[in-house]
C-alpha cells in the first residue's frame, strides 16, 4: 500500500466513524424542536464540555493558530490569554442564562433578547446579525476540510470532492440528531485533536531542533523579535493585545452557538463547574505554538502560513500520521460547521420566519422548517466554498467583532434591571456600524486599539446613557434586592 | 438575576489582570522557564493558575447559593 493509499484509508475511516457516531446518537429519538436544538436540556458536566470544547476548536485554531504563530509570532499569544478569560466570563453569565432558559423554554440567543426586552424588531436584529457572522465562519471551516484532506492525502483528493463528502455527512447527521449527534461526533473529535496537538507539539521540534528548549533557543538567537510582539507585524502591539484580548473574552459567549451550547446543561451548576475547568483545555492550544514557531526556522518563507502546520508534520512525520491529523482536522472543521448549521437554521425558522411570516406555526412544523434549513444552508456554504477564494478570513474578524456587540445586552439584560430595549437597541446599532465602517475602511487597529473593542465601549457607553434617560422604574422589594423577573414572568 | 458576590468578581479579575492588562511587564524572552520564552511560560502558568481562582470563587457562589435557599 502506497503513503498517500494510507493516509486516505485512514482518513476516510476517521471520518466515516465521526459520521456514524453523529447517526447512531440521534437514532430512535423522536426528534422535536427541544430534543434537535438543546438535547432535551439533559447533558451532564461531561457532554457539555466536550461539546463546548469541539465547538471552540475550530480549523481556526488548529490552522490559524500554527499560521498566525508562523508569519506573526508574539501577537499570537492573545489566543491563550482570551480563550482562558472566556471561561472566566461564563462562569458569571451562562448559568443565570441557563435558569432564564429553563424558565422560559428558550432554545436560542434571539428568545433570550425576546424574553428580556420584548422587541420583535431587536429580536431580528440580533437573529439577522448572528445569522450574518454565520457565513464566513462556516465557509472558513468547508474550505479548512478541503485544504486538510488534500495536503494530508498528498493530493491524491482534490479539495472539492473532500468537500463535498464531508458536507452531506455532516448536514445528514444535524438532520437526524440535532445537537445529540454534534455532542458524540465531539467526543471522537477531541480524542483525535488533543492526541494530534501533543504529538505534533512535542514530536515536531524533537525532530527538527532534538526538542521543545533548543528550538526556543535557536529562535531566541536567530529572530528574537519574532517571540515577542509586535512580533513580524509592526500594529500589533500591547494596546492592540489588551483590546483585543478584552473584545474576544468578553464577546466569546455571544456567538449564537456558545449562547444555546448553555441550554443543553442539565443545571446551572453543571455550567459554574465547567467555567472552572475549561481553562485547562486550553494548555492543548500551547502544543499548536510549539508546532508553529519550529516551522518558523524549519520551512521558512511559506507563502500562505495556515499551511505551515500540515507542511511540517508532512515533512517530519511517517505517512500514517499524516493520515490521522487530515482526518482528526476534517472532524475539526466538520463539528464547528455541523453546529453553525444547526444554529443558524433554528434561528432562521424559530426567530425569523414564524414570528415575522407564520406565526401561526406550532413547534413542530418549526422543527421540519429549520431541518429543511440546515440541508439548504448546507449546500450554499458548499457552494460558497468551491467557487469564492479564502480571503474570507478578514470576513469572520468582522464576525467575531459583530457578535461581541450582543455584550451589553446580555450582561446588562441579565443584572441590570434598568436596561431598557430602546437603549440597548441603539447601543447594539451603533456598535456594529462602528466596528463595519472601521473594519470595512481598513482601520482595525485603530490607533493601535482593535477596532472592534472601540465599537463595544461606544454600544456599553450608550446603553448606560439611554437607559438612564428614561425614567426610574417603580423601586420595590424585587430591585432593592438586586434581583428582576423577566416579563412575561412565569414560575 | 442575582448578582455575583463583589469576592467572586475580585477573584475573576485576578486572571484578567494577570494574562491581559500587565502584558507590558510580563511580554520578553528572558529569563526562559524550563526552555520556554517568559511571556509564553507566564500564560501557560495561568491556564494552570486561573482554575485555582474560580474554585474558590466556585466555593463562595456555592456557599451563598446554600443559605439564600437558592438552586
Amino acid at each position: 500500500m502506497s503513503a498517500a493509499a494510507l493516509c486516505l484509508a485512514i482518513i476516510f475511516a476517521i471520518i466515516a466513524a465521526g459520521a456514524g457516531i453523529g447517526f447512531l446518537a440521534g437514532i430512535r429519538r423522536r426528534m422535536d424542536l427541544e430534543q434537535w436544538t438543546v438535547a432535551g436540556r439533559g447533558f451532564g458536566g461531561v457532554l457539555v464540555f466536550l461539546l463546548m470544547a469541539g465547538e471552540v476548536y475550530t480549523t481556526f485554531a488548529f490552522l490559524g493558530v500554527s499560521g498566525w504563530t508562523y508569519s506573526r509570532g508574539g501577537p499570537t499569544l492573545y489566543a491563550l490569554a482570551y480563550l482562558t478569560l472566556a471561561y472566566v466570563v461564563s462562569f458569571f453569565i451562562l448559568p443565570p442564562v441557563w435558569e432564564l432558559g429553563r424558565r422560559h423554554g428558550l432554545q436560542t440567543q434571539s428568545d433570550f433578547f425576546r424574553v428580556r426586552y420584548g422587541s420583535r424588531y431587536l429580536t431580528a436584529f440580533v437573529c439577522l446579525v448572528g445569522i450574518a457572522a454565520f457565513v464566513p465562519y462556516l465557509q472558513l471551516q468547508i474550505t479548512g476540510i478541503g485544504i486538510i484532506v488534500s495536503i494530508a492525502s498528498f493530493d491524491t483528493i482534490g479539495r472539492t470532492p473532500a468537500m463535498s463528502v464531508a458536507v452531506v455527512l455532516l448536514v445528514g447527521f444535524v438532520f437526524a440528531g440535532g445537537v445529540r449527534a454534534v455532542a458524540w461526533v465531539s467526543v471522537l473529535k477531541d480524542v483525535l485533536m488533543l492526541t494530534a496537538a501533543v504529538a505534533i507539539g512535542i514530536g515536531v521540534p524533537l525532530l527538527c531542533f532534538g526538542g521543545i528548549g533548543p528550538m526556543f533557543a535557536a529562535l531566541a538567537a536567530a529572530r528574537p523579535a519574532h517571540l515577542t510582539m509586535p512580533g513580524a507585524t509592526t500594529n500589533l502591539g500591547h494596546g492592540w493585545y489588551v483590546s483585543t484580548v478584552l473584545l474576544s473574552s468578553l464577546g466569546f459567549y455571544m456567538w449564537p452557538h456558545y449562547f444555546a451550547a448553555a441550554f443543553t446543561a442539565r443545571n446551572a451548576d453543571t455550567l459554574r463547574r465547567n467555567a472552572v475547568v475549561m481553562p485547562l483545555y486550553t494548555l492543548s492550544l500551547a502544543f499548536i505554538f510549539f508546532a508553529g514557531f519550529t516551522a518558523v526556522l524549519a520551512i521558512p518563507g511559506l507563502a500562505n502560513g495556515d499551511l505551515a502546520m500540515l507542511t511540517v508534520v508532512r515533512r517530519t512525520f511517517p505517512p500514517w500520521f499524516l493520515g490521522v491529523v487530515g482526518g482528526a482536522g476534517a472532524l475539526t472543521a466538520m463539528v464547528p460547521a455541523a453546529i453553525f448549521i444547526l444554529t443558524a437554521s433554528t434561528l432562521f425558522a424559530k426567530n425569523l420566519y414564524r414570528p415575522l411570516i407564520a406565526p401561526g406555526m406550532t413547534d413542530d412544523q418549526v422543527a421540519q422548517l429549520a431541518r429543511g434549513s440546515a440541508v439548504v444552508l448546507g449546500s450554499i456554504s458548499l457552494a460558497l466554498a468551491m467557487f469564492t477564494s479564502t480571503t474570507l478570513v478578514s470576513l469572520l474578524l468582522i464576525s467575531y467583532a459583530g457578535v461581541a456587540q450582543f455584550f451589553p445586552g446580555v450582561v446588562l439584560g441579565l443584572y441590570w434591571r434598568r436596561a431598557t430595549t430602546s437603549a440597548v437597541f441603539t447601543g447594539m446599532v451603533a456598535g456594529v456600524a462602528t466596528a463595519l465602517i472601521l473594519m470595512l475602511t481598513h482601520r482595525d487597529p485603530w490607533f493601535g486599539v482593535s477596532a472592534g473593542f472601540l465599537a463595544l465601549c461606544l454600544n456599553f457607553a450608550l446603553v448606560v446613557l439611554v437607559s438612564l434617560l428614561a425614567p426610574a422604574p417603580h423601586t420595590d422589594s424585587d430591585a432593592s434586592s438586586g434581583r428582576f423577573e423577566l416579563r412575561p414572568s412565569v414560575g | 438575576m442575582r448578582r455575583p458576590s463583589t469576592a467572586a468578581i475580585a477573584l475573576a479579575l485576578i486572571p484578567f489582570t494577570a494574562m491581559c492588562f500587565s502584558v507590558s511587564l510580563w511580554d520578553r524572552i528572558e529569563p526562559m522557564v524550563f526552555g520556554l520564552p517568559f511571556n509564553l511560560s507566564w500564560l501557560i502558568a495561568w491556564i494552570v493558575l486561573t482554575p485555582l481562582c474560580m474554585t474558590i470563587a466556585y466555593r463562595i457562589e456555592a456557599a451563598r447559593s446554600a443559605e439564600s435557599g437558592d438552586p
